[in-house]
């Protein structure tokens, strides 16, 4: 299943800096289209074998068995994939290795796009954002990281039709709250939309890797999986559905929003069609997983490998930034004093004391007692919300699930 | 010490804090939160064409539910995608 070198039978492997398969060996460089194998007429006639055809009735050696086993054409090593795994390394000869028997005609991909952003780039950008971030705790600082892996990820291209009718509600303040209703009636187009078609992903993740640019896709090649880890899709039509009618609702109705007049807009009411028309493409796109530890938990950084985005939640360090936040505070408080008072001072305002005295430092206490509860309210409000946010996209990057799915492979 | 005082020592520390704690969780999201995006819907659509717009309903329920039933898409009647419980697969086999 290792794909070898015409000239010196080395295994080859697909190298993203010059986009070519190479033979570390050799140094020989082959378009990934010229490329023959033997094994690759195999899966002409070949099959995906169902479960129940690998591990028949039995349960209990379902249980116990976790994988399909397959066989290194190198060194004869035992090759164990997972789930809808299709390509991977031999974890004793570290040749890399595409199970073509799982990649038959019923689910062989129609278009692939090959990775271009190398394992080198993609670690040094993100060494890059670290060094950018702040109130990092000192163990991501150095960031250890615990491993790489490039993983082309099963996407379904679809086009769709989506129809709606949406209420929008409007709310205006002018002393007295009123509402407003009005209507939208309309249809839009989706045209090569991107839906996720791991099961083992979270579509959280996967779609933050968007967008890629689909104008780069290639008919699929199996070499241009040589030396990267791939999926099948796994999927059902009900899921890729759902995918697509949530992004068509929200698309839907931001633009409802959009052109109803006013602020303070909300849908209260709708009804939608979502069709997705019957000429889906199955491709594959690359991303690299990036896993590191932090406070003894794991991070998996996404590097889109196409166009190198970066998504991630890095953690911070709560006790610095609550400090650094207490001791701010206090000293805008003590900034916004002064300078009140300078302008009250200067401006000649000034109101009277318990005392029966005249200063604008009055004025100034006035001032904060009456707007300060405001103040701290809707900032308050703003900066909590956007913690909140933070705190969401650190627990997808610490998502189990993810880590599972990048680490539960050879090699 | 006046209860004006108290009330500014007590609200202006805690609106100092409160600015803090929005710009360095700005400054956090900004350099610390990556990726937090889906792709622009530009990508995929060319925008929504407006076939109905009904300005000013009157608020009542009713007429919220009766502009929905009047409104409400029909089902295509073009060949679509299957919308069922088993695993997408391709379309053509090479």
């Amino acid at each position: 299943m290792a794909t070898l070198c015409k000239n010196c039978n080395h295994a080859l492997v697909y190298d993203p800096a010059v986009r070519k398969v190479a033979c570390a060996f050799c140094g020989s460089l082959f378009e990934a289209e010229e490329v023959e194998s033997q094994a690759k007429k195999y899966r002409e006639t070949e099959r995906v074998l169902s479960k129940e055809e690998v591990f028949g009735n039995d349960e209990a050696a379902e249980e116990f068995l976790e994988g399909y086993v397959y066989t290194c054409s190198e060194c004869g090593g035992e090759i164990v994939l997972h789930g809808s795994e299709s390509s991977t390394k031999c974890v004793y000869c570290g040749n890399p290795n595409v199970v073509f028997s799982r990649m038959s005609k019923e689910m062989l991909p129609d278009y692939i796009i090959p990775f271009t952003v190398t394992r080198d780039q993609a670690l040094s950008s993100i060494r890059e954002v670290v060094k950018n971030s702040i109130f990092l705790p000192k163990e991501v600082k150095q960031l250890k990281v615990d491993d790489v892996r490039g993983i082309y990820l099963p996407y379904w291209i679809v086009n769709a039709n989506h129809e709606e009718t949406a209420v929008v509600q409007i709310k205006s303040t002018n002393g007295i709250t009123k509402y407003q209703y009005t209507g939208r009636t309309g249809a839009m187009c989706l045209s090569n939309f991107t839906v996720d078609g791991c099961q083992l992903l979270s579509d959280e993740s996967s779609t933050r890797l968007e967008p890629f640019d689909l104008s780069q896709l290639r008919p699929f090649d199996e070499d241009y999986l040589l030396g990267f880890y791939s999926n099948s899709s796994d999927i059902t039509y009900e899921d890729m559905y759902l995918a697509v009618e949530r992004r068509g609702k929200e698309i839907f109705e931001q633009n409802a929003i959009n052109d109803t007049p006013g602020k303070n807009q909300k849908i209260v009411g709708e009804v939608h069609e979502t069709a997705i028309l019957n000429d889906y493409k199955y491709a594959l796109l690359p991303v690299w997983f990036v896993t590191f530890m932090c406070e003894g938990k794991h991070h998996t950084v996404l590097v889109n490998g196409q166009t190198g985005k970066i998504v991630c939640g890095l953690p911070w360090d709560k006790k610095k930034f609550w400090i650094t936040t207490s001791v701010c505070g206090i000293l805008l408080f003590l900034l916004s004093v002064l300078l009140l008072t300078v302008f009250f001072e200067i401006c000649g305002i000034r109101t009277e004391n318990v005392y029966g005295e005249y200063t604008s430092i009055n004025m100034t206490e006035r001032f904060i007692a009456s707007f300060g509860f405001m103040a701290f309210a809707v900032w308050g409000l703003f900066g909590w919300t956007k913690l909140s946010k933070i705190n969401k996209q650190i627990k997808l990057t610490r998502s189990d699930k993810t880590f599972k799915f990048v680490k539960k492979r050879q090699g | 010490m006046t209860g004006l005082q108290f009330i500014t020592i007590l609200m202006g520390p805690a609106a100092g804090f409160a600015l803090a704690l929005w710009i360095f969780s700005t400054l956090l999201e900004k350099k610390n939160n990556l990726g937090d995006s889906h792709g622009d819907p530009h990508f995929y659509s060319n925008g929504m064409y407006i076939t109905d717009r009904s300005e000013r309903m009157y608020p009542k329920i009713e007429n919220v539910t009766r502009y929905i039933d009047q409104h409400t898409p029909k089902k295509p009647t073009y060949p679509l995608a299957p919308n069922t419980k088993d695993k997408v697969r391709c379309l053509k086999k090479r």
